[in-house]
């Protein structure tokens, strides 16, 4: 039943997307399933979660039967369905090319549980104890309090690693690794549409074949880790942010917000994502208030009750304990040689291909051109992705991980595939 | 010479499957196959502005970064073929290993081998409203992956536990073990 699983992820994000494009004109079918994943997973955990504060058991059809009850809201929404198109050779190749590297991800989540070591002892442990207790055990004395594992991560990839559980009625741990794929497939789906609305279908296709050769990101696509997927909701904000900012609709804008909302919600690098959206967006639309207004809405209203959840228990922002931003100042280092570190590992170490020399090749030659054109917002949030991490390593205490290579390039992979769009989108 | 660049360009990434952090890339000779291809890709780039600059008097730089950024993107497919036979190799390995069995039996080679039995065994022989306690000397990974298997069983200390569960531990003579593997047992107090 895990197809039950992601069939009412996928209702329920096709619901919610019909509501916040009210009336809208028609979206590509790929695309529109694309964003009804990243929308209806965030709705279902988020459901998740409400429940689980009103101590209220999970089960499927409490779950699943809201969205079943709301299809008619699918009618509502314009769909331009596929038609099998004429490819030409290379645009063959390409989508053959894209096809195995598909298979290839799918395959290596499907054919075995979980193995990743942060997935057994935090994600899918997590995941695990909400199946069991149905529901997140909020008592202190509980011996698996919020979980277990790192308690302060938001509980989005549990609950929606206990969903399939749950649709399930067992703990499968290698169906639920579908999850993961399917993430990437919406991230590869997002970032073709971005492309194609300005560039042939030939370049479209071949960038996000570059996107999908990116070594570590298709290792990450099979396992079960959060990075890559929080970097999945940055780039589909960014791609709306930037559709709204040449379109100018009102409802692209609330999509971009909905979905940069989701990022926090997957792990906290998502809040840092919000406010750079956030950020560029005041800087194109002069500061102004309304725009302001309506993209924080989403942020208030989706991600509110977790940030008040974590003040009553106390839960600290990342991953050291401690941490808090009142008590900064206690965990401020200098390391700038953390620096030479990043752009050598960036440039030399085989997790990327060629994107950085790449983005420097067309930062220097092309450069003009993007900063003449709203290209440049892109640029923005990916170069602040940067500084945020680079900042992060400098002047905290984590500038440890950067030598061991434990965290650092997983990080990237939150802002790179921006990197690449912009590429794609000047060349 | 040739050949061991040959062997070495086609080397798998030594990654960690279990926590895939950075991938080293490919090498020749020990030296980073990206830093010749950028050491290429800038004589390329000053060769080709050279002639740019010597045939039309100036230098056309949209025409050099086009140009400059097709030699990349082709050295990028070359490094992705590589790649994808690292893909092929651990598709391959991963298929022989895994596919055609149950769950149980995939948790089972998961490292360490034959731990998820184990973990079954332990589970069959205390009852679930009994609790237990663990005597280990394991790696950290397998102490997690007790963690793991065993939820949604609380461990207990020793005094509060009817059964003890020894991990890589000799069996303890004064309590009648039942032991799944030599110093893997399970005991009730």
């Amino acid at each position: 039943m895990i197809f039950f699983a992601v069939l009412i992820v996928l209702l329920a994000g096709y619901e919610l997307l019909a509501l916040i494009e009210w009336k809208k004109g028609e979206r590509p079918l790929l695309e529109r399933l694309a964003l009804s994943y990243l929308i209806g997973a965030g709705a279902i955990t988020l459901l998740m979660f409400a429940l689980a504060l009103l101590k209220i058991k999970f089960n499927i059809w409490l779950i699943g039967l809201p969205w079943l009850a709301l299809s008619p809201l699918c009618c509502t929404s314009k769909v331009k369905l596929p038609r099998l198109p004429k490819l030409s050779v290379g645009e063959g190749f390409l989508t053959g090319a894209l096809g195995l590297k598909l298979f290839y991800v799918f395959y290596e989540a499907l054919i075995k549980p979980v193995t990743g070591w942060d997935a057994l002892w935090n994600f899918s442990f997590r995941a695990k104890v909400f199946f069991f207790e149905r529901g997140i055990p909020l008592d202190r004395s509980h011996p698996y309090f919020l979980g277990g594992g790192m308690r302060q991560y938001p509980p989005h990839l549990p609950l929606l690693e206990a969903w399939t559980y749950i649709s399930q009625g067992a703990w499968n741990d290698a169906a639920m690794k579908i999850i993961f794929p399917l993430y990437f497939l919406a991230l590869l789906i997002v970032f073709y549409y971005c492309l194609r609305r300005e560039k042939s279908r030939r370049q479209s296709l071949f960038f996000t074949f570059l996107l999908s050769s990116l070594p570590l990101l298709t290792y990450h696509a099979a396992m079960e880790y959060a990075d890559f997927i929080v970097g999945g909701y940055f780039l589909a904000a960014v791609v709306y942010l930037y559709q709204f900012i040449k379109e100018n609709d009102y409802r692209i804008l609330m999509l971009s917000a909905v979905l940069a909302a989701l990022g926090p919600w997957v792990k906290d690098e998502g809040q840092i994502f919000f406010f750079i959206c956030l950020l560029v967006l005041m800087v194109a639309r002069r500061f102004n208030w309304k725009y302001l207004l309506t993209y924080l809405s989403p942020y208030v209203i989706l991600i509110g009750p977790w940030i008040m959840f974590k003040n009553v228990f106390k839960l600290s922002l990342g991953n050291e304990p401690g941490f808090s931003l009142a008590r900064f100042g206690s965990f401020f280092n200098f390391h700038p040689e953390t620096v030479s570190r990043m752009l050598g590992d960036g440039f030399l170490k085989g997790n990327w291909h060629l994107l950085f020399i790449l983005w420097l090749l067309v930062l220097i030659f092309f450069g003009r051109k993007i900063f003449k054109s709203e290209v440049k917002y892109i640029f923005w949030t990916s170069a602040l992705a940067w500084l945020f991490f680079t900042a992060i390593y400098v002047f905290t205490f984590n500038w440890g991980m950067v030598f061991t290579g434990i965290i650092v390039h997983r990080n990237f992979l939150t802002f790179v595939p921006q990197i690449l769009l912009l590429c794609g989108l000047t060349l | 010479m040739l050949s061991d660049w040959w062997w070495e360009f086609w080397s798998v990434d030594p990654i960690l499957p279990r926590t895939v952090n950075n991938i080293p890339g490919p090498t020749l000779d020990g030296t980073s196959l990206n830093l010749i291809i950028y050491f290429m890709l800038a004589m390329f780039i000053a060769g080709y502005a050279f002639y740019l600059w010597f045939r039309a008097n100036r230098l056309d730089l949209e025409k050099l970064g086009r140009m400059s950024i097709a030699v990349l993107l082709i050295f990028w497919i070359g490094l992705e073929v590589r790649q994808s036979f690292s893909y092929f190799t651990y598709w391959s390995a991963d298929r022989a290993q895994f596919s055609g069995k149950s769950l149980s039996q995939k948790r089972d080679l998961i490292y360490p081998p034959g731990f998820y039995s184990f973990c079954e065994f332990v589970q069959m022989r205390v009852p679930p409203s009994e609790l237990l306690a663990v005597r280990s000397r394991v790696d950290e990974l397998t102490s997690i992956m007790w963690n793991y298997y065993s939820l949604p069983r609380p461990v207990s200390d020793e005094a509060g536990a009817a059964y003890i569960v020894g991990m890589n531990v000799p069996p303890d003579p004064a309590l009648n073990t039942e032991e799944f593997y030599p110093n893997w047992w399970v005991a009730r107090k």
